[in-house]
C-alpha cells in the first residue's frame, strides 16, 4: 500500500462535522503511525481529495450539507479504489447495509471505541489485504 | 308486528298452551312449550328465549319460582305472567321479582298479544344497549392503547434526538480518556481515576444504544411462523441461567400451534425480556417459580409469563409500560424493556397486559392473532 513519491506512512482522511470527532481521530491515528487528513464536510473532503491522495477514508454519516451517503457515492466514483470506513449510530443498521452497497469496506459505530478504531483502520491497511 | 323472537310457553292448562303457540306462531315467533316448571328449566337450558309467558298457579313450582330460577342462568329472559281472578298480589309479587307485567285470565287474546310486543321492544332495546356498552368498552380500551403508543412514540422521538446529540460527546469522552491512559508516565491515583471515567462513560455509551435502540421503531419483518418455536429457542437461550439463580423454569409449549404473522427476532427479544425480567423478580426467594406457556384462545396464540414472586403494587400497574420506568437499582435497568415489548407487540397486531397481586406474582399475557388463509397468501 505505499505509493512512489509519497511517505511511507499510510494516508487516513478523517471526514466528520464533528470537531472533537476530527481531533480525535487525528491524534489517535497519528499515535498509530498515519498520516492525517481532515475535512468537515462531504465537499471539503471531495476539494481536499484533490490534493491529498488518502489510502484510507474515515467517513461520518451524519453531515450537514451533502451528507454522509451522497459524500460515499461521489467517493466511490472518483475514488474506487480508496476503501471507505464508515462512522455511524448503532441502530442504523439500513444506512449501513446501504453504505455497504455502495461500495463501503467497513463500518464503526458510535460512540467511537478506539480499540475498535485501532482494529478495524489496522485491518484496512494491512499489507494482505 | 316487530321481529321474531323465541317465546317460552308456561302453562299446566294444555288448552291454554295450544292457543298460545298457535297465535304466537301466526304473529311470526318460534314458540315452545312447557306443562310445569321442571320442563320450563329444562326448555330454558336448551337455548336462549327472549320472553316466557308464564302461568303463576301450577302444581309443583309455580310461576314465581320458575321466574326466579330462570333468571339465575338468563337473567335477560322477560317473563309476562297469567294469573286467575284473586291472585293479584302474586301478580305484583311477581313484578318484584322482575317479571314484565302480567295479564288475567281469561285474557283478551288482543291485548296479551300487544303486551308480547311491547315486551320484545323493550328486550331489544336492551340488547342493543348491551351491544352498545360492548362497543363502548372496546373503544376505551383501544383509546387506553392508542395513547399509550402515542405516548412511546414521541418520548421514542425525543430519545432519539438527545441519543444522536450525544453520540458525538460519549465519543469524545471516551476517546480522549483512552489517549490520556496511553501515557506511561500516569501516577496510580490518575490511572485509576481516568479508568473511572472510561467505565462510567461505557455505561453512558450503553444507555445512548439502548435509546436508540428503543426509538428506532423499526418496521418488523414478518414471516409466517410458528410462535411454539421461537419461545423453545427463547427458553434455550435463559434455560441455564434460572437454576443457577434458584429460580425453577416450568414450559408448556405446545407443538401444533397454528402460525402467526411475525418478526422471529423481535419476538424472541419480547420474550426474552419477559423470561430475564421474571428471573430477576424471583432471585433468591423461596420456591421460586416462572411459568411460561402457550395456547390457542379464540382465534389468537395466546402466550403467558407468570412467576410467584412479589408481584407488582398496584401503584405501578399503569406505569410498567412506560419507558424510563424501572423499580430496578440504578445502573441495573434502563426501564426500556418493557415499553420496547409493547411497540413490538402492537406492530404485531397483538396486545400485552399485565395481571398481578401484591404477594401473588404477575403474569404478563400476551396474544397474537392467528394467521387466517386470506393473510397467507397476498401481503407479506
Amino acid at each position: 500500500m505505499t505509493h512512489p513519491g509519497r511517505p511511507d506512512h499510510p494516508y487516513v482522511l478523517v471526514i466528520d462535522d464533528e470537531p472533537v470527532i476530527r481531533e480525535l481521530l487525528r491524534r489517535h491515528l497519528t499515535k498509530l503511525g498515519y498520516e492525517v487528513a481532515v475535512a468537515e464536510s462531504g465537499e471539503q473532503a471531495l476539494t481536499r481529495l484533490s490534493q491529498v491522495h488518502p489510502d484510507l477514508v474515515l467517513l461520518d454519516m451524519r453531515m450537514p450539507g451533502m451528507g454522509g451517503m451522497e459524500c460515499l457515492n461521489r467517493l466511490r466514483q472518483l475514488y474506487p479504489r480508496v476503501p471507505v470506513v464508515i462512522l455511524t449510530a448503532v441502530v442504523e443498521r439500513e444506512a449501513v447495509l446501504e453504505a455497504i452497497n455502495l461500495g463501503a469496506q467497513e463500518y464503526l459505530f458510535k460512540p467511537i471505541d478506539l480499540e475498535t478504531v485501532t482494529r478495524i483502520v489496522q485491518n484496512q491497511l494491512s499489507p494482505q489485504t | 308486528m316487530g321481529s321474531p323472537a323465541r317465546i317460552l310457553v308456561i302453562d299446566d292448562e294444555e288448552g291454554i298452551r295450544a292457543l298460545l303457540s298457535r297465535e304466537l306462531t301466526l304473529e311470526g315467533h318460534e314458540v315452545r312449550t312447557a306443562g310445569n316448571g321442571a320442563e320450563a328449566l329444562s326448555e330454558a337450558h336448551a337455548g336462549r328465549f327472549q320472553l316466557a309467558l308464564c302461568d303463576i298457579m301450577m302444581p309443583d313450582m309455580n310461576g314465581l319460582d320458575v321466574l326466579e330460577a330462570v333468571h339465575q342462568f338468563q337473567p335477560d329472559m322477560e317473563f309476562l305472567m297469567m294469573t286467575g281472578y284473586g291472585t293479584v298480589e302474586t301478580a305484583v309479587a311477581a313484578m318484584k321479582k322482575g317479571a314484565y307485567d302480567f295479564v288475567q285470565k281469561p285474557f283478551d287474546l288482543e291485548e296479551l298479544l300487544l303486551l308480547v310486543g311491547k315486551c320484545l321492544e323493550k328486550s331489544g332495546l336492551r340488547t342493543v344497549i348491551q351491544e352498545l356498552k360492548d362497543a363502548k368498552k372496546k373503544l376505551e380500551d383501544m383509546q387506553a392503547q392508542l395513547i399509550q403508543s402515542e405516548k412511546l412514540a414521541s418520548i421514542g422521538q425525543l430519545a432519539a434526538g438527545v441519543a444522536h446529540e450525544l453520540n458525538n460527546p460519549m465519543s469524545g469522552i471516551m476517546g480522549f480518556t483512552q489517549l490520556l491512559l496511553e501515557d506511561q508516565t500516569l501516577s496510580k491515583q490518575q490511572r485509576s481515576d481516568l479508568e473511572t471515567i472510561y467505565a462510567q462513560s461505557q455505561r453512558c455509551r450503553t444507555i445512548v444504544q439502548n435509546l436508540l435502540q428503543f426509538s428506532r421503531r423499526q418496521d418488523p419483518k414478518k414471516v409466517e411462523l410458528d410462535l411454539g418455536l421461537i419461545l423453545q429457542a427463547t427458553i434455550d437461550l435463559v434455560k441455564y441461567d434460572f437454576p443457577s439463580s434458584g429460580v425453577a423454569l416450568v414450559t408448556r409449549i405446545p407443538k401444533d400451534l397454528p402460525h402467526v404473522f411475525g418478526d422471529p427476532q423481535q419476538l424472541q427479544q419480547v420474550f426474552l425480556n419477559l423470561l430475564v425480567n421474571a428471573r430477576q423478580a424471583m432471585a433468591g426467594r423461596p420456591q421460586s417459580q416462572v411459568t411460561i406457556e402457550a395456547s390457542l384462545e379464540a382465534g389468537h396464540v395466546v402466550v403467558r409469563v407468570m412467576d410467584n414472586g412479589p408481584g407488582i403494587p398496584k401503584e405501578n400497574m399503569g406505569k410498567i409500560f412506560d419507558p424510563f420506568f424501572t423499580t430496578k437499582p440504578v445502573g441495573q435497568g434502563t426501564g426500556l424493556g418493557l415499553s420496547i415489548c409493547h411497540g413490538i407487540i402492537q406492530q404485531h397486531q397483538g396486545t400485552i397486559d399485565v395481571t398481578s397481586s401484591p404477594g401473588e406474582g404477575a403474569t404478563f399475557k400476551l396474544s397474537f392473532p392467528v394467521l387466517t388463509s386470506e393473510d397467507g397468501g397476498g401481503k407479506r
